[in-house]
């Protein structure tokens, strides 16, 4: 019979070995599609709180 | 970066199930290589910020470990791991992976860097960090923004 794993077993915690990530630098490309999102997000903040002080 | 955090109720003693609070703070190379035999990531000899998460209680065993680099906008995670007692079907205490990326978070709002950490996640992982809040930025580059990270935060800070 065919084992079926369940989600929860698959990403049970205790069933993690060894290290969690894999140490890599961010490249160039990475880090300036990261930055846009940043920036993004930054824009709005700074929109939301000129719109709060005008109204 | 050398602060020394509380992280309230963050890991379970699995086998009472009873939580207990963890205190992260940064560990040298000289305790790195002590207790190298606990991890198989070597933790030492790098440049990046290494904090180690204790339970309140012990101080000096290591439950897990995670480095990072701050750059300009985000806090770049090199890695992190439990120590060998915490892994498998025998683990003493569950929980770190999730406090460990919290406290990241917190380390990142901290130094001004609004909450934003990325790592390069391991393959099989991405749905763990994705349940999480992460998102991907490649296919295993992954980051968490502001708004992940201030709820990641709200449960153990």
């Amino acid at each position: 019979m065919k084992k079926i794993t369940l989600p929860t077993q698959i990403f049970d915690e205790a069933a993690i070995d060894g290290p969690m990530m894999v140490d890599k630098k961010m490249t160039a490309v990475e880090r300036k599609k990261l930055m846009e999102i940043i920036n993004k997000r930054q824009q709005k903040k700074i929109a939301l709180t000129k719109e709060k002080k005008i109204s | 970066m050398s602060n020394i955090y509380l992280l309230k109720k963050a890991i379970c003693h699995k086998a009472t199930g009873i939580k207990v609070n963890a205190l992260a703070s940064p560990t040298n190379d000289a305790e790195r290589i002590k207790h190298k035999a606990h991890f198989s990531f070597k933790f030492y000899g790098n440049r990046r910020t290494v904090y180690k998460l204790t339970t309140e209680a012990d101080r000096n065993t290591m439950q897990g470990i995670v480095s990072f680099t701050a750059t300009p906008g985000v806090l770049e995670c090199g890695n992190m791991e439990t120590a060998i007692h915490n892994r498998g079907k025998s683990a003493i205490y569950t929980g770190l992976g999730k406090a460990m990326v919290a406290l990241c978070c917190k380390i990142s709002f901290d130094n001004g860097m609004d909450g934003f950490i990325s790592f390069e996640s391991k393959g099989r992982l991405t749905a763990y960090y994705a349940r999480m809040g992460a998102k991907n930025l490649t296919q295993t580059r992954m980051y968490i923004n502001e708004t992940k990270a201030r709820k990641l935060m709200e449960q153990y800070f």
